[in-house]
Order: structure tokens, then C-alpha cells, then sequence
């Protein structure tokens, strides 16, 4: 067989620039970089942004795990998988704490990130600030010179129509005290893991071509107000197959009569807790 | 005029190994390491300098250096990533200083704008010698409470002049100390007390 694409297919004039790019989002904790750089064989959507960072990331000795909604299985996950493993015959890995490498989409693991572990997340709208303010220029200059009230009257007129903000996902959040970001599509319930993590964490947006990330022992602060703090969601019950209370649980229907039990999200987590939990 | 010496071995796997030592040491700030590969560079470039240039420049990065332009280091350099050379510093995306006993004039580089804080240079500044230390108490993104380094042939009064430098944020200049085949980061974003 011949190979006729480059080492984790993108070419090394792509990757160079996209690294200069991960070392100007390290130094602007929360900055977004815009990029250059050639198209990806795969549609937006499939994590473009991310996987580019990824290729421009990895190297032979990795030890890479793909997880899409915390699931190491789903379609999502498995093609990018066999594209890293075609592409790089790099080693794929499920287990959190041996990645070295990790892509996801719309999770952070439950387990504890380390020093030196790179997390990868797939961005779909990268700015904050679009919903206020659709036009660049405009956003570029709001962040510039640290606009953002306009962002909390947002989330105050959701506290008069709801009660309470009503943000569930991309909850945003201000990192190092300074920029407003995106953390992507994650539950709010993964925000606290994103402060003062050791691992770095690198943001990937394919369309909009922008990169941003919080270094390790960072600040980051989820955006709330005195009367109304952030708060955590929480579920009445446990994971059906493995008994935590101590992660994200999705809530399945499992019977034509409606029957709804809460399991885990992240898969890994569950299969090993529940190994660990019998008796 | 003698051969030009050769570059990385591999293109492809030099430079990665390269960027992860790169990348960590960014995350990391004050973090001495290695780049992972060996290479020869021309006599006034150190080695760790080499690896860290060939990985980041290309046609699209002006450089700068205090090094003559018609040296065989600069020669090299330019072969090996094809940057461009500009005689005006604030114009560089990447500065190198080969020589640190005249004092370093850090508002002749670019620190970006407020609106473009990314474009700004990246300075490589080859020192006598750095080690742990607690010569320079370092805090700020990537250090989990403090570190420290010692560095040997930089002037007391540079660390107040990148500190003035850095101060408005988020604009600033990033730096790679470079000792041999050894290097650390300090980003904008790493404030340091002498001590
Ligand atoms: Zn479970």
C-alpha cells in the first residue's frame, strides 16, 4: 500500500502554523487566534477544529482517546479514532488516565486530569458574544477592551424570565480574569473542572478557524451575580448501572411505557466504577 | 563558501517532538527542557535555539536577529525555513538574541495590540546559563503556586523593563530562554520578582 498523504494527514505547512497558533492561545489565556490553513476532508460538524489541532499535536509515542458526549463509542468517536489510526497508526486508548492525548466533544472526563495531559475540545460557535453581537468587528472590539456587561444582561434577563439562568451548556466563563469565553457545548456541570486544572486545554473551532485555550492553574470563573451564584445541577437518584452520585448522568427511557433511569455519561467512568464497586 | 550544514533529520517527527517540548514549556512556565532531538547548528546558535526556530518559522514569519545578515547562521536559517529577514525588529514575528551584554531595548519589538494581542514577536534569547532556582520568583497561568529560576548574563534591570512591558495586558511580548540543547518559557502572562 501506498501512503500518500502526510503523517495524521495534514501537511506540515498547516501544522506549523496551527502551532504557532496553540503557543499565541497559551500566552492569551482565553484569547481566540485565528488561523490559516488548508481544509480537512471531513464536513463541519465533525470536529474539524478539532482534529486539526489534534494532527497538529500528536506525535507516534500518544496514547489517544476520543470520547463525543462522554461516550467512547459513538460514530463521532469511532471515525476519528480510525482517522488518527489510518492517518498516524497512532495508539487509541478508553482509559482517562493513561491518554496522553484526549479529543472530546461536549464532555470533560470525570476522572481527574493530570500534569502534561493535553484535552482537546471540539468548538462549534466560538464566540461568546455572537448572540449580542453578531458582527466581528463589533466583538473583537468587546473583548478588546473588556465590554461585557452586556453579556450579564443577558443572563439577568434570563434570571427575570425563568427565576434563574437558564444556561445549561457553553455556559460562558472568564479565564484569568480576563476574556470571556466559550467553554463549548459542555454541561455547566463540567465548568469547575475547567479551573485551575493541571492539564492544558486547547479549543479547536474548524469553521470559524480559531483557536483558544486555558493553560494548566488557570482562573477561571463561571459568570454569575450576588443574588444569583452559579449552581451545579443536580439529579434525584444515582447511575442505574453503576451506583454514582458523583457524575454526569444522562436520564434514558428504556421502555415503551416511558420508564426513565439516570446513567452516567461518560462511559469509561461507569464501566470501571461499576468494576470497582462489586463486590 | 563552505556547504550549508544540514537541518533536522526528519522534518515531519523532528518537529513535532520539537513542538511538544515547545507546547509543554509554554503551559509550564520556568519548566527547563530539553526539545527531544538532536541537532548541529552553526557555531553562535545553540542547539536548543536551532530546534525551536526550525519548528516555528516559515515564509510567513519576519525574523530578526542581532547576528549579522550575511553570517553562515543566519544563512542557515534562512535555508532551513525559508523566513524572511527584516532589518526593523517590530516588524519580526520572531527576534533572536545571541548576545545579552548589551542591555536588551524591548520596545524596539512588537507587542501586539489590544484588539491583535497575538501579533506580536516572540523573542528567543540565548543566556550564559539558567537552572532552578530562587534568583527570580515566577507566578501566573501554568505554575501551581511559585517557581524559581537563576539565569546567568542577564542584566537585573531586564526583568523591569519586561514587567513595564507586559504590565497593560493583553498585549506583551513572549519569551524562550535557550541554555545549549536546553530552554524554558516565560509568556506575557508570567510575572517575576527578584529576589
Ligand atoms: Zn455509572
Amino acid at each position: 500500500m501506498t501512503v500518500s498523504y502526510n503523517f495524521a494527514y495534514l501537511d506540515e505547512q498547516s501544522k506549523k502554523m496551527i502551532r504557532r497558533a496553540i503557543l499565541k492561545a497559551l500566552a492569551i489565556p482565553g484569547f481566540q487566534v485565528p488561523f490559516g490553513g488548508r481544509e480537512m476532508p471531513l464536513p463541519y460538524g465533525w470536529g474539524t477544529g478539532g482534529i486539526q489541532l489534534t494532527a497538529s499535536v500528536i506525535g507516534p509515542d500518544d496514547q489517544l482517546k476520543v470520547i463525543d458526549q462522554g461516550s467512547d463509542d459513538t460514530v463521532n468517536a469511532i471515525s476519528i479514532k480510525h482517522f488518527f489510526q489510518k492517518t498516524a497508526g497512532i495508539a487509541i486508548t478508553e482509559d482517562t488516565e493513561t491518554a496522553t492525548l484526549i479529543q472530546t466533544r461536549h464532555r470533560i472526563p470525570e476522572t481527574p486530569l493530570k500534569k502534561g495531559q493535553i484535552l482537546v475540545f471540539q468548538v462549534p460557535i466560538p464566540e461568546p458574544l455572537q448572540f449580542i453581537e453578531p458582527k466581528r468587528p463589533q466583538t473583537l472590539k468587546m473583548h478588546g477592551y473588556e465590554e461585557y456587561g452586556s453579556m450579564h444582561v443577558k443572563l439577568y434577563e434570563d434570571i427575570a424570565r425563568f427565576g434563574r439562568i437558564a444556561t445549561a451548556f457553553d455556559y460562558p466563563v472568564r479565564v484569568h480574569h480576563r476574556y470571556l469565553m466559550s467553554p463549548s457545548p459542555i454541561p455547566k456541570y463540567d465548568n469547575p473542572k475547567l479551573h485551575r486544572s493541571p492539564a492544558v486545554l486547547l479549543f479547536g473551532a474548524g469553521r470559524e478557524k480559531r483557536i483558544y485555550a486555558i493553560p494548566p492553574y488557570t482562573d477561571v470563573v463561571s459568570l454569575d451575580f450576588e443574588d444569583y451564584p452559579f449552581e451545579l445541577e443536580h439529579w434525584e437518584g444515582a447511575c442505574a448501572v453503576c451506583g454514582s452520585t458523583q457524575s454526569f448522568l444522562d436520564e434514558i427511557i428504556t421502555d415503551d411505557n416511558g420508564t426513565r433511569v439516570l446513567i452516567c455519561s461518560d462511559t469509561e467512568f461507569c464501566r470501571k466504577n461499576a468494576g470497582s464497586s462489586q463486590p | 563558501m563552505t556547504p550549508l550544514m544540514k537541518g533536522f533529520d526528519s522534518e515531519v517527527f523532528d518537529s513535532q517532538a520539537v513542538f511538544r517540548h515547545l507546547l509543554d514549556a509554554m503551559a509550564y512556565p520556568g519548566n527547563i527542557t530539553g526539545t527531544g532531538i538532536t541537532l548541529a547548528c552553526p557555531d553562535r546558535i545553540h542547539p536548543g535555539t536551532g530546534a525551536l526556530l526550525l519548528t516555528l518559522m516559515d515564509f510567513e514569519t519576519p525574523f530578526w536577529t542581532d547576528l549579522a545578515p550575511d553570517s553562515s547562521e543566519v544563512q542557515w536559517l534562512k535555508f532551513h525555513t525559508g523566513a524572511p529577514v527584516t532589518f526593523d525588529p517590530f516588524d519580526a514575528a520572531f527576534a533572536l538574541i545571541t548576545d545579552t551584554s548589551p542591555a536588551i531595548d524591548l520596545n524596539r519589538f512588537n507587542p501586539g495590540t489590544v484588539i491583535s494581542p497575538d501579533r506580536s514577536t516572540t523573542l528567543v534569547i540565548q543566556t550564559h546559563g539558567m537552572a532552578e532556582g530562587n534568583h527570580l520568583r515566577l507566578t501566573g497561568p501554568g505554575i501551581p503556586s511559585q517557581t524559581g529560576l537563576t539565569f546567568t548574563g542577564i542584566a537585573p534591570d531586564f526583568w523591569e523593563h519586561r514587567t513595564r512591558i507586559n504590565q497593560a495586558g493583553p498585549t506583551g511580548i513572549d519569551m524562550l530562554f535557550v541554555h545549549k540543547d536546553r530552554f524554558c518559557a516565560l509568556p506575557r502572562t508570567t510575572q517575576t520578582e527578584i529576589s
